[in-house]
């Protein structure tokens, strides 16, 4: 197995942030960003973007959504007025680049994904809509 | 913080299932300490503010919406209520949460789920919502029970079909004084809206709720209507307060309520009302026998007589005749023929026809002289004003 370096993680992140079920981020994934190429703030976790919205940092909040397959990301943006206009940007995820677990109880392929500090998960990602 | 789950219009809401997640839950239903539900999309945003859409449901809606049968755009955009609750939540904290409420045809297209778009749950029921307490607390709130007492086990379906058109048409013309509408509109016709949710055998009851059965604050417009209908029947035994109610009412009411007291009259036995509601804590129960609602006909029949009904109709002028003192107005509902001018009005000139008027006019009784039974209605004229154009 691939030994990877030890990951640090934003000083926000609460105890157990990352989970521990959480695995080495791995595979394709998707990610619906607002910028083309995608940028730093296409990658910004609830929190960071929206730290008025909640009392406090949770392990949901600190991680961005991506889906493992595109028929999720088209069918979010026809569901959410909000999305509709974003773009779809494809990404190859390694183990440096964080941990990632798979939601329980929802109906797509949605993944909660932790970047470690230091990384730049922008420069993986490439914009695929036409 | 700015919590889009403490909402002063809503109270404060509780998560019951999150259907999307996307950086933050972005599909929800949620319910307020009254244990009533509502769906929540996120909808829109900007530099400034995050838009949500929210809608109230019954939970028999939302099952439909949670399997797929009903699909999301229709979720928000055909809801059981005339409205949407459009909530904006600022970045910044020290902003207030904005909240609208939009009429349907209000609501943004762009903020809207595209059509065709269903959820596809495979738990058929909300988990949180299975027991029968819980059921009854969110669903069905206000509940008309009509029993005829007897034991008739079977009834004609065509009495049956005339007294629940009766019946409609009472709470329509109720509703639409409540409401304080130009008429019976079809917005008065949805809000008022009635269903049949059972039948019972024994002494035959229907039971009757608001098709629209969730009100904001617990209750619905139709609601209201029914128990302004069920003051007017327990004033059956007291004819002071019937009159008095009476005359507080248009004429429309006192019209459609007697039609809906012959057609009970049909039943010939005493009927029962039993209604349910979130106001009232405790069932209210009026019981009124075959030979009061006859005396309460006498009653109506008497009162027109005596005290003609006056209503205001807002029409086009058809045609007008000063020299046989007639006018024709026609309503959205009918035309009004014959209207009766007296001499005052002869000053009012020029009367355009095919203009817009509002009239306000008395009803005339006419009886034959020979049965001396009212054989017709005709009108008389009180006022006639030309309606303002909306710009």
């Amino acid at each position: 197995m691939e030994r990877t370096a030890e990951l640090e993680w934003p000083d926000f992140y609460p105890e157990n942030c990352p989970p521990v079920e959480a695995e080495p981020a791995s595979g394709t994934v998707y990610r619906l960003v607002e910028h083309d190429p995608p940028q730093k703030e296409d990658f910004l976790s609830t929190w960071e973007e929206f730290p008025g919205r909640f009392s406090e940092p949770t392990t949901i909040n600190s991680g961005v959504s991506v889906c493992t397959d595109l028929q999720d990301i088209d069918r979010l943006k026809k569901r959410y007025g909000h999305l509709r206009n974003r773009k779809t940007a494809k990404g190859e995820l390694n183990p440096q680049l964080g941990k990632i677990q798979r939601s329980q109880g929802f109906t797509n392929s949605h993944v909660t994904w932790w970047i470690p500090v230091g990384a730049e998960p922008w420069r993986f990602f490439e914009v695929i809509d036409n | 913080m700015i919590n889009i789950l403490n909402i002063k219009e809503l109270g404060k809401l509780e998560i019951v299932e999150i259907y999307d997640f996307y950086d933050q839950p972005i599909l929800y239903s949620c319910r307020n300490a009254a244990g009533h539900l509502f769906l929540v999309i996120a909808a829109a945003e900007d530099d400034q503010q995050f838009t949500w859409l929210c809608v109230a449901v019954s939970v028999e809606r939302l099952n439909l919406i949670r399997i797929g049968v009903i699909d999301l755009h229709d979720a928000f955009a055909h809801p059981e209520v005339p409205y949407v609750i459009q909530v904006k939540v600022p970045y910044k904290e020290h902003y207030s949460i904005q909240t609208d409420f939009l009429k349907l045809d209000q609501i943004p297209k762009e903020m809207l789920p595209i059509s065709g778009e269903y959820l596809d749950l495979e738990v058929d029921e909300l988990p949180i919502l299975s027991n029968s307490e819980e059921l009854l607390r969110i669903g069905n709130g206000e509940i008309l029970d009509i029993c005829h007492k007897g034991s008739k086990t079977q009834v004609p379906i065509g009495y049956l079909s005339k007294i629940f058109k009766d019946l409609q048409n009472v709470i329509n013309a109720i509703g639409s004084e409540l409401l304080q509408t130009n008429g019976i509109t079809d917005y008065i016709k949805n809000l008022m809206e009635l269903s049949l949710c059972e039948v019972g055998t024994g002494s035959f009851k229907f039971r009757i709720v608001p098709t629209n059965n969730l009100g904001l604050f617990g209750y619905t417009d139709c609601g209201n209507a029914i128990e302004e209908f069920l003051r007017l029947v327990n004033a059956s035994d007291n004819q002071t307060e019937l009159s008095e109610r009476l005359g507080r009412l248009k004429s429309k009411v006192a019209e459609k309520y007697t039609e809906f007291l012959k057609s009970l009259d049909q039943s010939g036995t005493d009927t029962e009302f039993n209604w349910t509601s979130p106001k009232s804590e405790q069932t209210i129960t009026i019981y009124v026998s075959n030979s009061q609602i006859r005396e309460v006909i006498t009653l109506l029949k008497k009162y027109q007589e005596e005290a003609p009904f006056k209503r205001t109709i807002s029409g086009t002028l058809m045609s007008g005749s000063l020299k046989t003192n007639k006018l024709e107005i026609n309503t959205s509902e009918k035309p009004y023929r014959g209207i009766i001018i007296d001499d005052k009005f002869k000053n009012i000139v020029p009367i355009t026809l095919g203009e817009e008027y509002i009239a306000e006019i008395q009803e005339v009784p006419v009886k034959s002289e020979t049965t001396g039974e009212i054989t017709k209605t005709e009108y008389r004229l009180l006022s006639l004003s030309k309606k303002k154009q909306v710009m």
